[in-house]
């Protein structure tokens, strides 16, 4: 047959290739560079998507190896179930945001070339594609390389700007560090193999085979964890997260947290489980431990902001940490050998995996759309904008409502899963774990009730009310491809949250590889409409009737009200008599946060202070006051200005080499050949 | 004094008040003498259009000079050419409020004031309009036009806190319980409320022009309907003043009556209010607990003089009925009200919730008390020993023995408890002014007023000192009146005790200060 | 606190006595408790006053938060205050309604949803009172909304008060 997974996605590699070959011709007419540029990567990422759904259902898998590569270390590809979700997830919200953002980019026309932008987004997708397909070490590192640097050009985009470059080289760094982690840890497994003597196996299928020592395989585990971990954005290598997200450009950034972020779960899922394979407990705990932190703090953090992109990267943080809850769970389950629950947990986190995809994208889309009219990223000037953008309010709400893990919504399942995997799991051999379980059950509640706060705020401050800001331009709604985008996200998180059990039966084989239990048997054991985790007397969800019931009471009630003419009457509020009601006295999203600042206040560097200015006469009589807030994430002072502070220390007395005189130089280059000449046989 | 009535022009000496003429380049000097060297008391300051009288409009501020019973009243003529006079907010902050009430009612500036805002009149009240001048009117339309409120005619800019993140929030004229009007902008974050810019004056009801139009006998209701809470206090400083310009001296019996019943009124005050506090910390049995004592002290009232607020029992001369028939009657419901009273504090003080709520919420600093001059029940819970029963003794304070009780914090929990200990002091008065016997009948016969003769009265309501100043003209009716009740002082010292308190805290506040606005409005 | 408790609950407390002239005849007792079913009538349920100080010097409203406490303890009666005028049933306005209150109060008013009563609390609120003729009053709560209902007094005691919004509803539902 010609049609076969691996030409669907060979046909969107050669989407990518066109629209890279046609650029230099093309970007002479920007408008035309745009709409066929983005079309062609809509098209790419819709058949990757589908190449991925197909090897999915069909559960086979597919190894290519390229003719390309170094002399005698070819690049190996494989295509199967693992990837080939993951294609789903990438290609799915790829295809979203790429038709997001044939509108979306029109809008920077008028300021710069767009050229950069679409290559580097057609090389960004292209490598993360390739990172999920890679099936060996260097291939896997060149992919991975290869989707940091376009990123980092990305994030460059608006460069004229002092902190979108620091942003920018702070990403840079971290993305590298992990990288370098990524890398030896890849060295441990391959060396291992090998004796640490050759390169022959540096393909994956080779480190599969091989049997890790305990200590070894720990190192790597270690490093690998680190690696991917400074890609996610756990806490404590989440710093990079909140800087460089926001100053991307919109579709940009919800790329970068949708699906970016996913590729270092599926880097952790898959060295973990399928390359090193037998681990003990405390490598589930710690993934746990760090999960419950990242998700407890990054909520936390998300709530102090009032920059609307900003709040949504420490979201990101907090949902990873979510994602990394349920496999850690997924983790310990496998180490004591219960693959049921094992399988509920990592199902439980990929689930997670496909709908924080969807529902960030979206929110990353509307606040882009609302960036675009506004040109203001401060939720403080917003206000009011539910008037003047009803569809983008309308699609920003389903975000909001998903990622509170609200129902009918797909948030409300996959994290309703993961409380089902922490409440189900049994008395384990282990006390401390006995402790870490409830206590795990515990934070995600908290986060999760956080959560919902956050956006509250989010919402209300930026839609509701009226115009804070001190601009009133004409705020016009997002054009039809940044709507359809929307739409599209939009549909799939309601799609995903009514029909779980069909979502669960697709990700079941992926279950089964990967820890060797299944659960779409119990998940629909009382039919389809019925989502019940492991037995129906446990615990049970109707999606669909929730939905049906949910949108039943909402049409009733419209029409109960709105069915007497006359019945409503629009009136002036009540102000106490006094009538000058302006639009500052509507409640601020600094204000809304206040309470979670006074409890939550330690955990942050928090400086509040009113000034009289000038320094006045009399402190009965002030003439200006000014109120300042400044709230800073304790991690740079612990971690990140210790380390930074230690290399430049490092380097000036390493720089006491660079003595600036030739004869310093060779002096040193005689030396070097001395030694070499001693010691090389 | 001394360098203080070298620079005098013309010294006048009648009973207790000195009034000292000065030049308006002294002005300044010789109020910072005495505010900053002598720790004089800023009273109050008024002016007076007295361009009848020798052409020329006086300002007159009372101080008191603490240790002596003596008022120190710095008087500066004004000729109607000159439009303004020196402000002295800048060294006696205290007369912030007082200047401008000048420049609302009279026109005449403040030159040197840091807040050049109308005090009294809103927006709507036409610019250049000032009643109390007696040459004053107003025609139909702008008085249809202010009752209306939609013109602008003077803005009035709200300070606005910058930085991001605050909140405004307006609250009022028309506020949620059953209280006065006034309206409150906070500038708040969350809860927190960082700055309060309260705007009264919205029960201003031109009481001191009416008191011209009443003539001095009527105005005795005037004067008891000035602050229902406290209108015998007001009504025996009123009588005190006329009684001064006329020259009489009431009899014991009468001062005797005129100080029971004050005690009286001092009496079911604090109850009530200590009471009305627990309203603020959501205490409903305290609350209930201290309504029913304060209703049983009330119906006393009734039975005593026929009205619930002891109205009608002042006139220029003494007073209409001798108290002190009904010696059982009012032993045994004082007696009933002390009962109820020590269950009440004990319940209260026992109230670890309701105490916790109280403490360092809506602290005032001494200093700023001091500064703004705050008066009574507020200025002694800051540590301020205000109380012109002690330092001005008058009617038959000089007889009992009492201490002006005084606390350190300054905040709602001392004020609660000076208020619980005057409650004890003032039982303790009312059973010892029973134990002696008065001569004299209840009235003396009123004397004509001297033509241009002016004098002071004053005595301590439950809130504070209340002080009546009038002059008759030559023909012996109301020149000027001027009533300052002490809510006057004590509303700008508010927002300092609200700032850095949280917004639910701020009624609890507002009720343990229980100023009147409409004292204050006027 | 506690000890309390058990006292109110145990202990036989004697009753705060009705103030003198305030004694009810069993005929005319008849009639108040007629009240209630008056209130349901017009109002459908109990009866909410919001009450507006439009320039009073607080007596008046002294008297009506003396109604709330237990002695004479109006929500027996299905009476209560509200915060809202949009909560209220009847206004009962006190105070000469000072010209700087005009505006609040025709704003409160505009606010109370129909059904609803004005009563005039108090002789300021009826005529200006002591204050009448001043340049800052208005002479009485007619001047500026519609009144329903006078209650005269200086102020009215809070037995005087009931008895005249128990007057008013019983003119209206005649």
């Amino acid at each position: 047959m010609f049609l076969s997974p691996v030409s669907i996605i060979s046909a969107s590699f050669a989407a990518v290739l066109i629209l890279l070959a046609l650029t230099p011709f093309l970007r002479l007419n920007q408008r035309l560079l745009i709409n066929a540029g983005f079309s062609l990567l809509a098209l790419s990422a819709f058949l990757a998507a589908a190449a991925g759904a197909w090897t999915v259902i069909a559960g086979v898998a597919h190894q290519v190896v390229l003719p390309v590569g170094l002399p005698d270390l070819p690049f190996h590809l494989r295509l199967d179930i693992l990837s080939g979700y993951f294609l789903v997830v990438v290609g799915l919200l790829a295809f979203f945001v790429s038709i997001y953002s044939i509108g979306y980019v029109k809008g920077f026309l008028d300021r710069r070339s767009v050229t950069s932008l679409v290559v580097f987004y057609a090389l960004f997708l292209a490598g993360m594609f390739l990172v999920v397909l890679a099936d060996d070490a260097l291939f896997f590192l060149i992919a991975w390389e290869m989707m940091a640097a376009s990123s980092y050009f990305l994030v460059l985009f608006e460069d004229e700007r002092i902190e979108n470059r620091r942003a920018a080289f702070l990403y840079l760094v971290v993305a590298h560090v992990g990288a370098i982690a990524i890398l030896l840890s890849f060295g441990v497994m391959a060396g291992l193999a090998t004796g640490f003597t050759g390169f022959q196996s540096y393909t994956f299928d080779a480190m599969r085979e091989t049997e890790l020592p305990a200590g070894l395989a720990t190192l790597a585990f270690l490093l690998a964890f680190f690696g991917f971990a400074a890609k996610a954005g756990v806490i404590p290598l989440h710093v990079w997260l909140p800087e460089a997200h926001p100053v991307a450009p919109s579709n940009v950034s919800a790329l970068m947290s949708g699906v970016m972020l996913k590729t270092a779960i599926y880097g952790i899922v898959r060295v973990v489980f399928d390359l090193i394979g037998d681990f003990p407990w405390w490598w589930g705990a710690l993934v746990l431990v760090f999960g419950l932190i990242s998700s407890v703090m990054g909520v936390l953090y998300a709530l102090m902001q009032h920059d609307l992109k900003r709040l949504l990267a420490y979201h990101s943080v907090e949902n990873i940490g979510i994602i990394l809850i349920g496999i850690g769970l997924a983790m310990i389950f496998t180490s004591f050998d219960m693959p049921l629950l094992a399988a509920l947990a990592l199902i439980a986190g990929l689930y997670h995996t496909l709908n924080h995809a969807m529902f960030k994208g979206l929110l990353f889309m509307g606040a882009g759309a609302v960036l675009h009219a506004t040109h203001e990223r401060n939720m403080e000037e917003m206000g009011g904008l539910i008037r003047f953008m009803p569809w983008t309010a309308v699609f920003f709400l389903i975000g909001c409502i998903s990622i509170s893990a609200l129902p009918p919504f797909n948030g409300f399942v996959s994290e309703w899963l993961t409380y089902q995997a922490f409440l189900l799991s049994p008395s384990l051999p282990n006390t401390l774990l006995n402790l870490l379980i409830p206590l795990g059950a515990a934070l995600l509640a908290l986060t999760s009730a956080l959560a919902a706060a956050c956006f509250v705020k989010a919402f209300g401050v930026t839609f509701l009310g009226h115009n804070r800001g001190h601009h009133h331009g004409t705020i016009h709604e997002a054009d039809w491809s940044m709507r359809i985008g929307m739409l599209l996200a939009s549909l799939t998180c309601l799609a995903l949250g009514v029909f779980p059990t069909f979502m669960i039966r697709l990700m079941d084989p992926l279950a089964d590889e990967l820890v060797g239990g299944t659960i779409a048997a119990s998940a629909s054991g009382v039919g389809w409409m019925w989502l019940t985790p492991i037995a129906a007397e446990r615990a049970s969800y109707s999606a669909p009737i929730a939905f049906l019931g949910i949108l039943s009471i909402v049409i009733i009630t419209y029409l109960l009200l709105h069915s007497r003419a006359g019945a409503i009457r629009r009136v002036p509020l009540w102000d106490c008599g006094f009538e000058k009601v302006t639009n500052r006295m509507q409640y601020t999203a600094t204000s809304f946060a206040m309470p979670i600042r006074r409890i939550f206040g330690y955990l942050f560097s928090i400086k509040e202070h009113v000034r009289q200015m000038p320094p006045a006469t009399h402190p009965a009589f002030p003439e200006r006051l000014h109120y300042h807030l400044r709230v800073r994430d304790r991690f740079w002072m612990w971690i990140y200005q210790p380390v930074v502070d230690a290399s430049f220390w490092l380097s000036r007395r390493i720089g006491r080499l660079q003595q600036g005189r030739i004869q310093v130089y060779l002096i040193y280059s005689f030396v070097t050949i001395l030694v070499l000449l001693i010691f090389s046989r | 004094m001394d360098s203080v009535m070298k620079k005098a022009v013309k010294t006048d000496v009648r009973l207790n008040e000195t009034y000292f003429e000065v030049k308006a380049d002294d002005f300044r000097d010789v109020c910072r003498h005495l505010f900053e060297d002598l720790h004089a008391v800023l009273r109050v300051m008024f002016a007076s259009d007295e361009r009848e009288r020798d052409g020329c409009f006086r300002i007159y501020t009372v101080f008191t000079v603490p240790g002596t019973d003596r008022f120190s009243i710095i008087v500066l003529s004004l000729t109607p050419d000159e439009p303004g006079f020196p402000s002295i907010t800048s060294v006696v902050p205290a007369a912030h409020w007082y200047e401008r009430e000048i420049m609302d009612m009279f026109g005449l500036v403040p030159r040197g004031h840091p807040d050049r805002r109308r005090l009294v009149f809103h927006e709507a009240f036409p610019a250049g309009s000032h009643p109390l001048r007696k040459d004053w009117s107003m025609v139909e339309s702008d008085m249809r036009a202010w009752g209306e409120g939609k013109t602008i005619n003077v803005p009035h800019p709200f300070m606005e806190v910058e930085g991001e993140g605050i909140v405004e929030i307006p609250v009022g004229p028309v506020h949620a319980g059953i209280i006065e009007p006034g309206h409150f902008r906070f500038s708040a974050v969350g809860e927190t409320i960082f700055f309060l810019e309260p705007r009264l004056f919205y029960t201003h009801k031109g009481t001191e022009k009416h008191f011209e139009t009443l003539g001095f006998t009527e105005g005795v209701k005037l004067a008891e309907r000035v602050s229902g809470t406290s209108s015998f206090a007001h009504g025996a400083a009123y009588c005190m003043a006329i009684e001064r310009m006329m020259g009489i001296e009431i009899t014991e019996k009468a001062a005797a009556v005129r100080t029971l019943v004050l005690e009286l009124e001092r009496l079911y005050n604090h109850i009530g209010d200590i009471g009305n506090m627990c309203a603020g910390t959501a205490l409903a049995l305290g609350y209930m607990k201290g309504a029913v004592i304060k209703e049983r002290l009330m119906q006393l009232n009734e039975r005593l003089t026929g009205s619930r607020y002891l109205r009608g029992l002042n006139v220029i001369g003494g007073v209409t009925r001798d108290v002190f028939t009904h010696t059982d009657d009012i032993l045994k419901t004082v007696d009933h009200a002390t009962q109820g009273y020590k269950e009440l504090m004990t319940l209260l003080l026992g109230a670890v919730s309701h105490i916790e709520r109280l403490q360092h919420t809506g602290r005032l600093s001494k200093d700023i008390a001091r500064k703004l001059g705050v008066t009574g029940v507020a200025a002694r819970a800051s540590g301020l020993t205000d109380d012109i029963r002690k330092s001005h003794p008058h009617l038959l304070y000089d007889r009992l023995i009492f201490e002006a009780h005084t606390y350190e914090q300054g905040d709602v929990l001392s004020r609660m408890m000076v208020r619980a200990e005057e409650i004890e002091c003032s039982i303790s008065m009312i059973q010892a002014l029973f134990e002696s016997s008065y001569q004299g009948g209840l009235t003396v016969p009123e004397r004509t007023i001297p033509a241009y003769s002016a004098a002071l009265g004053y005595t301590e309501t439950p809130r504070g000192s209340v002080f009546y100043w009038a002059m008759a003209d030559k023909a012996g009716k109301p020149l000027r009146v001027k009533l300052r009740s002490p809510s006057f002082c004590n509303w700008p010292a508010v927002p300092f005790a609200v700032h850095g308190n949280i917004v639910p805290d701020f009624p609890l506040c507002n009720k343990s200060f229980n100023l009147s606005y409409s004292g204050t409005d006027m | 606190m506690i000890k309390e408790i058990i006292k109110n609950l145990a202990a036989k407390k004697p009753a705060v006595p009705f103030p003198q002239g305030f004694s009810v005849k069993p005929e005319e007792a008849v009639k108040i408790v007629d009240f209630q079913k008056k209130i349901d009538t017009i109002f459908g349920r109990s009866l909410r006053i919001r009450q507006i100080d439009a320039g009073s010097c607080n007596a008046c409203e002294w008297e009506c938060t003396a109604l709330t406490n237990p002695v004479y303890d109006i929500q027996r009666f299905g009476i209560d205050f509200v915060a809202s005028p949009r909560h209220a049933d009847v206004l009962l306005v006190t105070g000469p309604v000072a010209r700087q209150m005009e505006f609040a109060l025709g704003r409160t008013y505009l606010a109370t949803p129909e059904p609803r009563l004005v009563v005039a609390c108090g002789d300021c609120a009826k005529d200006g009172g002591i204050y009448r003729g001043s340049y800052a009053v208005t002479n009485g709560v007619a001047n500026v909304i519609p009144v329903d209902g006078y209650i005269a007094g200086c102020p009215p005691s809070p037995a005087a008060i009931v008895l005249g919004l128990a007057q008013l509803i019983e003119k209206l539902t005649k």
